[in-house]
């Protein structure tokens, strides 16, 4: 009667494991420490720039910005300076100072380096035909983590998978531990089962909170301010599809250099609209370009206070790509919040427990592999999942799950991407499916609800179960009425990169059969549990857990169904009598 | 050579809770250890990933290099040994010499009934 199942891994699985770990340890390493290099050298040429050149006047001869349509920041300026060094003068070639893909930036920075300005140069003394305007900056620092982390997450990884352990098991040449080694580890996970999830959620609302100002929120305001500005006549200048080349594919951004008069003065700007960076779908931004091809009059809209701020499209539609970011931001605070919340309530429900309990029982029901009761005596048992948490579940997810893909199909819509209209199907069938379940739900509201009382919500193996249940509103409709007591297991294990949980039940007794009226609408049982019953357990990846699980047929309609957890503690050691 | 060895007390290895386990631990060391460790530690095993946690630690630092002692344990409450479907829990008495190195271990049975209580899919009422 049963087996036992004992989980070990091959040694051939672990060489080829050490392998994997190591091929890909080697790639980290290398594409970390080859990027690490070419930064470093970057670091280096800015430190001799501060350190060892020298500053010298220079004046400008010439500057221009010049616009490069196939180059993701179009707008370069140019600069031909000379200066006098060591007694001699030196006229540099035209060179690039800067490349920006937002005019006003480059225009700012010609209007620097304007002709006959006098500027600052750095040249290097060994070589004095080295010259520059900008030196190198130090902000290549930060970027240097990015490859420094693949590094040491590279070596770090064949490092651990090379290293002898420590406390080997003596004679054993390879095992890894020791069954103590396994439970501080083991404990080590639990604590970082809390601490992870929290920080997964909070990285979710910190993203999430950035997105909505910068992609949402601020756009809103902005285009809110520009409703004061003047509406002022314009020229095109420049009108083009921007394409930015990225790993997963190119992203699209509208382009339109317009030029416009106030006050006899001659401003430019690039600015379209007040959308932030690039996305998908040409089309559309193709369609914007086209309704203002070059030297074309429109109307621009400038800043009052400011006129090197303008723009051609003011108003910002409330559905947009900034969407996604407040959908990050319910998710990411959400889970912190009831993460938080369902950790703190599982740690004053022990130490409540364990207050309330007899000398005998102390040490008992301060475990923390027990599951959660209150042990207050005769008690109404609550289901797993109230009928409108169930409705609030399923209206939650339906609501985030269609919310985002909406954005999503709008955008296949409006740019004719029929490429993610095919991908989009089907998310839009799930959403679907979803829609239905809320109205599953919603007509499980008008069920009859069913009212357990138990003599405990903790009762000992060995000990009698005292059940009581009553059915109201609309009770002549269940036809059928089942009353189960259920021990499943619940094993979690990770496959691949995914975690899955399997359950399974190993324990059934049927409390409650029958198609009587009389006998559905209330009743009462009473149940000697076997004192060789398997008690509740609970732990990080399994768990042992009982239920009352309650079954109402009704015809054409969604049945009464309810777990409602209960706790069976271990039997007394004398027989089951406590 | 170091070597540990645990004898519990008539040979028994099941117990029930609140029971105390008695036996002695005799060790062997090329040199004096930082601590002797004794551990009562149950573990899941089976298809989900391992759980653990020591119950009962019992330390002794800086012992001779080789002696032997007497040790008492009081066997927690719970969980009980199982063996399921899915999932099994057993329970291990380890001691440990730490640097230099050597570990012993045994396994024990806590239950109610003198055996784990087990279950399979035979124990679904049909």
């Amino acid at each position: 009667m049963g087996f036992r199942f004992t989980w070990r891994s091959s040694s051939r699985n672990r060489k080829q494991g050490r392998v994997g770990a190591t091929i890909g340890g080697a790639i980290f390493a290398t594409l970390g420490g080859l990027f690490l290099l070419f930064l470093t050298f970057e670091l280096i040429e800015a430190i001799d720039q501060r350190l060892n050149w020298h500053q010298v006047d220079a004046t400008v001869i010439r500057s221009r910005i010049d616009t490069d349509g196939d180059n993701e920041n179009p707008y370069q300026v140019y600069v031909v300076y000379q200066f006098t060094f060591k007694g001699k003068q030196q006229i540099t070639p035209e060179q690039s100072i800067k490349e920006f893909g937002d005019y006003d930036e480059a225009e700012k920075l010609f209007r620097q380096y304007a002709q006959g300005n006098t500027v600052q140069c750095w040249v290097n003394p060994d070589d004095v035909t080295q010259s520059v305007l900008e030196r190198t900056s130090f902000m290549i620092v930060p970027f240097m983590l990015l490859p420094l982390t693949f590094l040491v997450v590279g070596v770090g990884l064949i490092y651990h998978t090379w290293r002898k352990p420590r406390d080997a098991t003596l004679g054993e040449k390879g095992e890894a531990t020791t069954v103590a080694k396994t439970a501080r580890k083991a404990q080590r996970d639990k604590r970082l089962a809390v601490v992870l999830p929290i920080g997964f959620f909070a990285l979710f609302a910190i993203i999430g909170t950035a997105l909505t100002w910068f992609l949402y929120i601020k756009p809103q305001l902005l285009s809110r301010e520009a409703q004061h500005w003047t509406p002022t006549p314009c020229v095109i200048e420049r009108s083009a599809v921007q394409t930015h080349r990225g790993d997963d594919g190119n992203t699209y951004s509208i382009d339109i250099l317009f030029r416009y008069e106030v006050d006899g003065t001659t401003y430019r700007s690039n600015q379209y609209d007040f959308s932030v960076g690039s996305s998908s779908g040409r089309s559309a931004k193709a369609r914007v370009v086209r309704k203002f091809p070059e030297g074309s009059k429109a109307t621009c809209y400038v800043d009052p206070d400011d006129p090197d701020r303008a723009v051609i499209q003011r108003d910002v539609s409330w559905l947009n790509i900034g969407l996604l970011g407040v959908a990050f931001a319910l998710v990411g605070y959400g889970g912190m919040i009831g993460f938080a919340a369902h950790h703190l309530r599982r740690s004053m429900n022990i130490s409540h427990r364990a207050e309330h309990a007899s000398r005998e029982e102390s040490t008992l029901f301060s475990s923390d592999w027990l599951p959660d009761f209150t042990n207050v005596g005769p008690m109404r048992l609550k289901p797993k999942h109230s009928r409108f948490a169930k409705v609030a579940g399923a209206l939650a997810f339906a609501v985030v799950w269609n919310g985002l893909i909406s954005v999503f199909i709008y955008f296949a819509i409006a740019e004719s991407d029929w490429c993610l209209r095919i991908f989009m199907i089907p998310f839009v069938l799930v959403g679907v499916f979803l829609i239905f379940n809320v109205f599953k739900q919603l007509l499980a509201l008008r069920n009859p609800r069913v009212l357990l009382t138990i003599n405990n919500d903790a009762i000992p193996a060995g000990e009698t179960l005292d059940l009581t249940w009553d059915l109201a509103g609309g009770v002549h409709r269940v036809k059928q009425l089942t009353i189960e007591l259920v021990c499943t297991e619940h094993a979690t294990y990770t496959r691949g990169t995914d975690s899955v949980t399997d359950t399974e039940i190993v324990f059934t007794q049927s409390l409650v059969d029958t198609d009587q009226p009389s006998n559905i609408i209330g009743g009462m049982i009473s149940y000697s549990l076997p004192s060789d019953l398997m008690h509740s357990f609970t732990a990080n990846h399994n768990k042992v857990l009982w239920t009352v699980n309650v079954q109402g047929v009704i015809h054409r309609w969604p049945d009464v169904k309810n777990e409602y957890p209960l706790v069976v503690l271990p039997a007394d050691v004398e027989g089951g009598m406590r | 050579m170091n070597t540990i060895k645990i004898h519990l007390t008539d040979d028994r290895t099941t117990y029930t809770p609140e029971q105390t386990i008695r036996g002695k631990l005799e060790w062997q060391l090329d040199d004096r250890p930082r601590a002797i460790e004794l551990q009562l530690i149950w573990q899941t095993e089976g298809k989900g990933t391992k759980d653990a946690d020591a119950a009962v630690v019992q330390r002794w630092d800086s012992p001779a290099p080789s002696d032997e002692l007497s040790f008492e344990l009081t066997v927690p409450p719970g969980p009980l040994s199982y063996h399921g479907s899915m999932i099994s829990i057993l329970w291990t008495l380890e001691a440990l010499a730490v640097k230099p190195h050597a570990v012993a271990s045994c396994g024990i049975t806590i239950s109610t009934a003198g055996q784990a209580i087990e279950f399979s899919t035979a124990d679904r009422d049909e």
